[in-house]
């Protein structure tokens, strides 16, 4: 039995709340991930978790937390490099941090910051790891009819802690409505880190959303995101997921469609370096007729880095009239890099028109020689071309300012100026 | 040798041997799988002592490997002590010329369309024909010898070529590579083996048609195809089953290899028994197909048409281990009422500059389902690998399902890899078009699903081609409107 288990079973009895006793319970029956299990076949778990990271309870947590705490200028620092709105909601190693944070009145927005255990089972050990320990998250209520034009920014920041840091977070977008959120994950020192994180959408008739993931931690930054979004008639939800930096990162990424002509969309781009390792998996369940869904990922892979992608689009016999696209590139830098894709369409509709697509390729040298022929360097011909193929899913960026940062973060990391 | 381990060695000799006295009049094995069974199959065919431990080996390990689950089929359990692992016709089987057949045996045969007479006219088509797990018939054996061609059946091969046999068997497919394969390994009871020498072109389409006969008798083929340095070779398997309310299991096992420029073009159309509408009854096909382009410049193709069986698990396979080896995938998979198909391709590659192109079809209507499976996998070696797929399913009826399950796993950056797949339905506007002509609409879907799957069908060669396409059309006859 691993070791994690053992913690587990130690904690069992200091949990008070039924639910989260009930999910530890089936995390420890459900046992760590293996390879041997289909859906962690590209990815080694244990190897997140042999950099010595351990659950804790919300109590132990805190006292934690105060103790690592420096002086608040580094952290703001942090946010400042990054942040591109007022709206700010920020978690230092798991726990909501009032100072830091800055947040609209509006009399129709409410938000508390809650640890959001939920009574449901599922068969994922993360999942219910997450339900049994998440310490603190999110809980955004949006009512009906609001438009939130500013960016809500909400900030993981990670600091010296060998905790597995859990979050959950729940936010419901009313009829109507539109906001735009973005996610950023920060460590803040040279020391590991994981945050393993649960997301809870839920948008409402005709509203609008837009969900940003920008994944830029450093190195050692290990990632499991878990996000879940239903969705109701008439409904645009975007998901775009940017991993920049990162060590060992894990997206799932599940929409239950419930409301017809619904859009989802979906935008992936993953840039690996040194060792780093990326698997986004998507999942979306068409459950009703006259639905489109728009899914692109695409992945850069240098070093000895390796990429998974694992899209699969469910159409049931009800949703009729289904558009499902989806599209998977990616480019390898170098022979060390891995890439294992696997888009996979299931369908019991007959009316429908879905298309899959998955390609793996190097830069073109007749690409790179157009350039050179018109007095472009190699290493900046390769490096244009390089930020080119990355620009597809970064021009889906709908907020200007986001998207100059990220272009500028993507430019920096490519070493070339734009 | 201790006392005990005599007794106990006596003990199950006399068993075994009692135990046959009935069984051999009937040229049955006995209901059921122990090592005995294995021991009685290899002794009914006089095969040399390596091949018994082979066997046995093959059913050591297979006892220890669990039934796969992963694949998209949903089917009763098979209970493997309640098979048949061997029988063969009551008839003596050294004849001349097809006035010795049993005209029964014809009968059948000409009910299939498949007649002996036929096949002989038609085109010099050198028959070896399987039925129930005995070759009763080989043609055209001598024209091959000629060029020194072997092409017998597998029990014949194991007796008169047992080197070859010996240092090709399980070099493809080991015993211990899966569980049917497993199972296969250890009781087959005869198959096709052929030998193309060095730079031999073969003269003729060698073609070897199965059967499931006799109730409860499931059927194990082994097929090993060896191509020597530059050689080529064509090779058609064809399988039709008659109308039966128990299921059957065929787990045949078939190994291709490819020496350096050699090539080999394995072509299949498979129809057996599909079950009536209710799903009722069918064939099991769990089948284990691969094949090795193990020299410089070898070619294996693989074409197949699947209309029938209520179970299909099929992934005939390429190892691209020869550098500038090249392997093809083309399938026609065609599933109506409540058969399910899985079935897809696994293109290794290996060897520098390899080449691999997969085109799968899938035509789902009823109530069934259809899944493609494959998996393109790029060693680290393997520079400037090229791979093509394309996967596109026809829908017809809103009660079937289409599924892809494609696998790429790269890691070379110089390769390129190409994956792309479609699902959709026969168009409204395209009908529309068809019938303004004045064509109506059951002959204008015809024309559309063969037009979807011209592309594979123009691989088959031309005899199969013609029958390939009267399947289609058969298999889908009242699914439409």
């Amino acid at each position: 039995m691993s070791d994690l288990i053992s913690i587990l079973q130690e904690n069992l009895p200091k949990i008070q709340d039924e639910n989260q006793k009930a999910s530890l319970q089936n995390a420890i029956q459900l046992g760590v991930p293996s390879m041997k299990n289909e859906e962690w076949k590209y990815t080694y778990y244990n190897k997140i978790l042999q950099q010595g990271f351990k659950p804790v309870l919300v109590a132990d947590q805190h006292v934690n937390m105060f103790k690592m705490m420096g002086s608040l200028t580094v952290e703001k620092e942090f946010i400042d490099e990054y942040s591109v709105s007022e709206n700010r909601i920020v978690f230092v190693n798991g726990v909501f941090h009032s100072e830091l944070s800055s947040f609209i009145n509006h009399p129709q927005i409410n938000l508390w910051n809650t640890n959001n255990v939920s009574e449901n089972i599922t068969s994922d050990f993360l999942l219910e790891l997450n339900n049994a320990f998440a310490s603190d998250g999110i809980f955004l209520e949006i009512g009906d009819h609001v438009v939130v034009n500013d960016l809500i920014e909400i900030f993981y920041i990670h600091t010296k802690s060998s905790d597995i840091i859990q979050l959950k977070n729940k936010i419901i977008v009313g009829k109507n409505s539109q906001v735009k959120l973005a996610e950023y994950y920060i460590n803040y020192d040279e020391a590991p880190a994981y945050l393993n994180i649960v997301t809870e959408m839920q948008v409402a008739e005709n509203a609008h959303t837009e969900l940003y993931k920008i994944q830029d931690g450093g190195k050692v930054f290990n990632i499991t995101d878990n996000t879940f979004v239903k969705q109701d008639k008439s409904s645009v939800c975007t998901v775009n997921t940017i991993s920049l930096t990162g060590g060992i990162t894990r997206n799932i990424l599940q929409f239950d469609v419930n409301g017809e002509r619904a859009e989802t969309h979906m935008n992936g781009l993953y840039l690996l370096e040194n060792e780093e390792h990326v698997d986004n998996r998507t999942l979306v369940n068409h459950n009703v007729a006259n639905c489109e869904s728009n899914e692109l990922y695409k992945g850069i892979l240098g070093g000895k880095s390796t990429g998974v992608f694992n899209g699969k689009i469910v159409v049931k016999q009800a949703a009729q009239k289904t558009n499902a696209f989806q599209s998977n590139r990616n480019l390898l830098l170098s022979n060390d890099a891995n890439i294992y894709t696997k888009p996979q369409l299931e369908i019991f509709a007959d009316d429908v028109k879905c298309s899959h697509g998955a390609t793996s390729s190097q830069i073109e040298d007749s690409e790179l020689f157009y350039l050179q022929a018109r007095g472009i360097g190699k290493e900046v011909a390769r490096g244009l071309l390089v930020y080119a193929f990355a620009a597809e899913v970064v021009e889906n960026i709908k907020n200007e300012l986001l998207r100059n940062k990220l272009q500028e973060r993507i430019a920096e990391l490519l070493k070339i100026e734009l | 040798m201790s006392t005990q381990e005599q007794i106990l060695e006596e003990l199950t000799t006399t068993d075994y041997k009692y135990g046959f006295v009935t069984d051999i009049e009937q040229d049955n094995a006995p209901k059921g799988l122990t090592e005995d069974t294995v021991r009685f199959i290899s002794a009914k065919k006089e095969e040399p002592e390596w091949m018994l431990e082979w066997r046995l080996k093959a059913f050591r390990d297979w006892q220890k490997m669990t039934e796969p689950t992963w694949a998209n089929v949903h089917y009763p359990k098979v209970d493997f002590q309640d098979i048949i692992y061997y029988s063969a016709p009551k008839q003596k089987i050294s004849l001349d010329s097809l006035d010795d057949v049993d005209p029964e045996l014809l009968k059948t045969f000409e009910k299939l369309g498949i007649s002996l007479d036929e096949q002989k006219r038609l085109s010099g088509v050198a028959v070896d024909i399987v039925f129930d797990s005995v070759s009763v018939k080989t043609t055209f054996q001598e024209t091959l010898k000629q060029k020194g061609i072997i092409f017998c059946s597998m029990s014949e091969a194991i007796r008169e070529h047992g080197e070859l046999v010996k240092k090709y068997i399980g070099s493809v497919v080991p015993q211990k590579d899966n569980f049917y394969a497993g199972l296969n390994s250890a009781v087959f009871s005869d198959g096709s083996f052929c030998y193309i020498p060095k730079g031999v072109r073969c003269p003729m389409e060698l073609s070897t048609y199965f059967r499931i006969n006799s109730a409860g008798s499931g059927q194990f083929e082994r097929t090993l195809l060896i191509a020597d340095e530059g050689s080529y070779v064509s090779y058609l398997e064809g399988c039709t089953a008659p109308q039966r309310d128990e299921n059957q299991l065929h787990a045949a096992v078939v190994e291709l290899i490819a020496l350096d420029n050699a090539e080999i073009k394995y072509s299949t159309v498979q129809n057996w028994y599909p079950g009536d509408k209710e799903g009722k009854g069918g064939i099991y096909n769990f089948v284990t197909k691969r094949g090795i382009c193990k020299g410089n410049y070898s070619k294996i193709s693989w074409t197949q048409v699947e209309t029938g069986s209520a179970i299909t698990w099929k992934y005939p396979s390429c190892i691209l281990a020869g550098d500038n080896s090249i392997g093809e995938f083309y399938s026609v998979a065609v599933t109506n009422n409540m058969q399910q198909a899985d079935t897809g391709t696994k293109m290794i590659h290996i060897g520098k500059n390899t080449k691999s192109r997969i085109v799968s079809k899938g035509i789902s209507a009823g109530r069934s389902q259809n899944s493609y499976r494959g998996l393109v996998k790029v060693h680290r070696k393997a520079e400037n690998a090229r791979n093509f797929s394309q996967c596109d399913s026809l829908l017809m009826g809103d009660q079937c399902g289409a599924h892809t399950f494609p696998y790429l796993e790269i890691s070379n950056n110089s390769s390129k890899v190409e994956h792309e797949a479609t699902t959709s339905k026969i168009g409204e506007d395209l009908l529309f078009y068809f019938q303004q002509r004045g064509i109506d609409e059951e002959t204008a879907v015809s024309m559309i699903v063969n037009g979807f799957c011209k592309e594979v069908m123009d691989n088959l060669p031309m005899e199969f081609a013609v029958e390939a396409r009267k399947l289609l059309a058969i298999s889908l006859e009242g699914s439409v409107g």
